[in-house]
């Protein structure tokens, strides 16, 4: 797989220069992204696109082409497959094929699955790994490879560092979705490796899981499913590597109606969703309800240290956040508000102002809206150097007289001193688009923020049943 | 490809004990087919009273519905009238039934019901569940699944996701033991591995009496594949 995600040489038939289609896109990601081979749009109308030299022709590129991605209409498959087969013979250069394009065995019509046939009759000639049909292909921003057509609308320059966040998905706008979505956060995501599997008329869940395992750049890994026709494998797969790396699953046909659905679009068997949650829970696979609860756990895993246990210690400014968040923390049996000592107690009251509430309830503060960024800082500090606290949620609503600036600087120095190695802090800042200035510090720095008390509690909880996972099974692993 | 057409359910008396050589405790039953005074002496002496008749027959789902289950029965003049009404009303009522006989069961003090399955999935297999006993299960949708075999870890993972976990806690100053369903099911996983044809099994209830009473299966149906020469058979 590695040629899949760094290959030297990329063709893309189907390219435009058009910039409102697909094949126009593709090229400019990879321009943008500044891929540092060679990129050989295939188009008999053009002398060049985004500066790159076009080529009539598969026959006609003489460099060495890894990758070779489809996004032409589906009717030319014949044509382009008569040239491919003329090219393996003649260089047998190509090992991946990414076919973006849909209308193939998906489809389930006659021409559909025939045109399906007529790909994958080359691909298993000269043994080329097929990624798709019907997906929008492979990201790699190590090496700097985007055969997507996906327009995030957010300049590349802007994004964060790569992260270890791996992203695979049966659904092409699903993907999408995520990629956007992840773009568009206070600091946008820039994934690891991201890519969109379609049909799986080759390579599928259990071939990538295998490879993700071993990948070093990878520390989690996403999955978008629909249903997979091998439970048993699946399951041993996912077994395998969660033992390793936290998986964390969007598995949709949880409905009857939506299990149908799930049936006709990427033509899977979908099995029944009640033993698909079972074999989750069984393999400490994380299964998310939402798009913003992934990514959100995506990124928790991806920054910080998986907790000791379930001992979640409540850090609140405000009195209201902190009760709603207590109603959300209760929610779980996995999460439990811990009794601290009398030692931790008397000198949180010490750093506080007075009117502060601590540990009534156990497990609970309430600084106060007058708490000062030190208030806000030395108390989470001395939380954190408490023996009974496996990891804290900090909830601040940040009121006009708190410097929010300082108080990001504050509490990424605190971090930066790691006086509380394995702890986990969530850092809800409050107050929509307001407090995008501290997140914006929090989160380049690598600090783990969110918007609102459930999105933080959801994180929390759900690393902890991972990290339950791998304490039970240490000894596998 | 209708699963149902190359299955077969044993009848209780095959389950039992079926379950029973795996570890599982079953109610005590005995198949009898005649009611001379010795065969209704022997059966008493073995099984105390009172006790619940029913007929055993492949071809009679719905014993109930026919006549063919009599509760709280008594003593042995009470046994030899029940075996009598069960065979009569068998023969009126479903006259083309091939008849095992009647078995006798101890009838069980009410306890607390527990639900303990085996289904199978087209993609994973056989699964194990667990979750409250009774007619309520299909309603409150209160049962956990897992792919077997199972561990004991994954057995207390089942119990905790379903109200199970409040009864074990402590129920009106009754506290079930959460062992004897880790057991139950560890054995129940243990039996459909190395039954690999076993596609279903359906133990509703397994009676839990938190007084050091033993937990006791009550009704189970195991359900197997047949081969293929004996689908229609």
């Amino acid at each position: 797989m590695d040629q899949l995600f760094n290959p030297d040489g990329i063709a893309i038939v189907g390219a435009s220069s058009n910039p409102s289609k697909a094949g126009y896109v593709a090229i400019r990601n990879m321009k943008e992204k500044a891929y540092p081979g060679n990129v050989y749009p295939i188009n008999v109308r053009e002398s060049e696109i985004l500066g790159y030299p076009c080529y009539a022709s598969l026959k006609d590129v003489q460099g060495n082409i890894d990758l070779l991605v489809l996004i032409m209409p589906s009717k030319m498959i014949y044509t382009v497959m008569d040239e491919l087969d003329q090219r393996m013979e003649e260089k047998g250069d190509v090992k991946f094929l990414v076919c973006a394009a849909a209308d193939y065995a998906e489809t389930k019509t006659p021409e559909g699955i025939d045109r399906q046939e007529r790909l994958m009759r080359t691909a298993r000639r000269f043994g080329i790994r097929v990624v798709g049909p019907n997906c929008i292909g492979v990201i790699d921003n190590r090496s700097r490879v985007d055969t997507t057509f996906v327009d995030t609308g957010v300049p590349f320059t802007s994004f964060g560092e790569p992260t270890g966040i791996t992203f695979l998905s049966q659904s092409g706008a699903l993907a999408s979705a995520v990629l956007m979505e992840g773009a568009s956060r206070v600091v946008p995501v820039l994934y690891n490796k991201f890519i969109s599997i379609g049909n799986m008329a080759d390579v599928d869940f259990v071939d990538l899981l295998d490879y993700f395992e071993t990948d070093e750049s990878t520390r989690v890994i996403g999955i978008y499913m629909e249903g997979y026709n091998d439970g048993k494998r699946l399951a041993a797969s996912l077994r395998r590597v969660s033992l390793k790396k936290p998986i964390v699953v969007l598995k949709v046909g949880r409905s009857a109606l939506g299990a149908n659905a799930a049936n006709s679009h990427t033509g899977s068997m979908a099995g029944s969703d009640r033993v698909y949650d079972a074999m989750f829970k069984q393999n400490g696979v994380i299964r998310v309800g939402t798009i913003n609860e992934m990514i959100d756990t995506l990124q928790a895993f991806d920054r910080m240290p998986l907790p000791a246990g379930g001992n979640l210690f409540l850090y609140s400014q405000a009195g209201g956040p902190g009760i709603y968040c207590t109603d959300a923390i209760s929610h779980y049996q996995e999460l439990t508000m811990p009794v601290v000592s009398d030692d931790t107690k008397a000198r949180l009251a010490a750093s506080q102002l007075p009117m502060a509430n601590i540990c009534h309830p156990e497990g609970y503060a309430d600084i106060t809206a007058s708490a000062s960024v030190r208030n806000h800082v030395d108390g989470l500090q001395i939380v954190l150097e408490e023996k009974n606290v496996d990891a804290v949620i900090f909830i601040t609503v940040v009121p006009t007289f708190l410097p929010q600036k300082e108080l990001a600087e504050e509490l990424v120095k605190m971090e930066q001193a790691v006086n509380h190695p394995g702890k986990p802090v969530y850092y809800c800042i409050m107050a929509g688009a307001y407090t995008a200035l501290a997140r914006g510090i929090m989160e380049k720095n690598g600090l783990c923020t969110f918007d609102s008390p459930e999105r933080a509690v959801m994180a929390a909880r759900n690393m902890c049943v991972y990290a339950a996972f791998r304490a039970r099974h240490k000894k596998e692993a | 490809m209708d699963q149902k057409e190359n299955t077969v359910a044993l009848n209780e008396l095959e389950s039992a004990k079926l379950l029973h050589s795996y570890g599982i405790n079953a109610v005590k039953s005995i198949l009898i087919d005649n009611c001379r005074k010795e065969t209704l002496e022997s059966t008493a002496a073995e099984l105390g009273f009172p006790v619940v008749m029913k007929v055993v027959s492949n071809d009679i789902l719905h014993k109930t519905d026919v006549g063919c289950v009599v509760l709280n029965v008594a003593d042995r003049d009470a046994m030899e009238c029940a075996y009598r009404v069960i065979m009569e009303n068998a023969a009126r009522n479903v006259p083309n039934a091939k008849i095992e006989g009647v078995v006798v069961q101890q009838m069980l003090p009410k306890g607390f019901e527990v639900l303990l399955g085996v289904s199978t999935d087209p993609q994973f297999g056989q699964v194990v569940m667990a979750g409250l006993g009774g007619i309520l299960v299909e309603l409150l949708q209160a049962v956990s699944m897992r792919l077997i075999p199972i561990t004991r870890e994954d057995a207390l993972d089942m119990i905790a996701e379903t109200p199970l976990q409040q009864a074990c806690d402590g129920l009106r100053g009754v506290r079930y033991d959460r062992e004897e369903i880790v057991e139950a099911l560890l054995n129940l996983s243990r039996m459909v591995e190395a039954n690999p044809d076993i596609t279903e099994v359906d133990i509703n209830p397994l009676l839990l009496y938190g007084d050091g009473r033993k937990a006791t299966a009550v009704d189970a149906v195991v359900v197997r594949k047949t081969s293929c020469c004996t689908k229609n058979g």
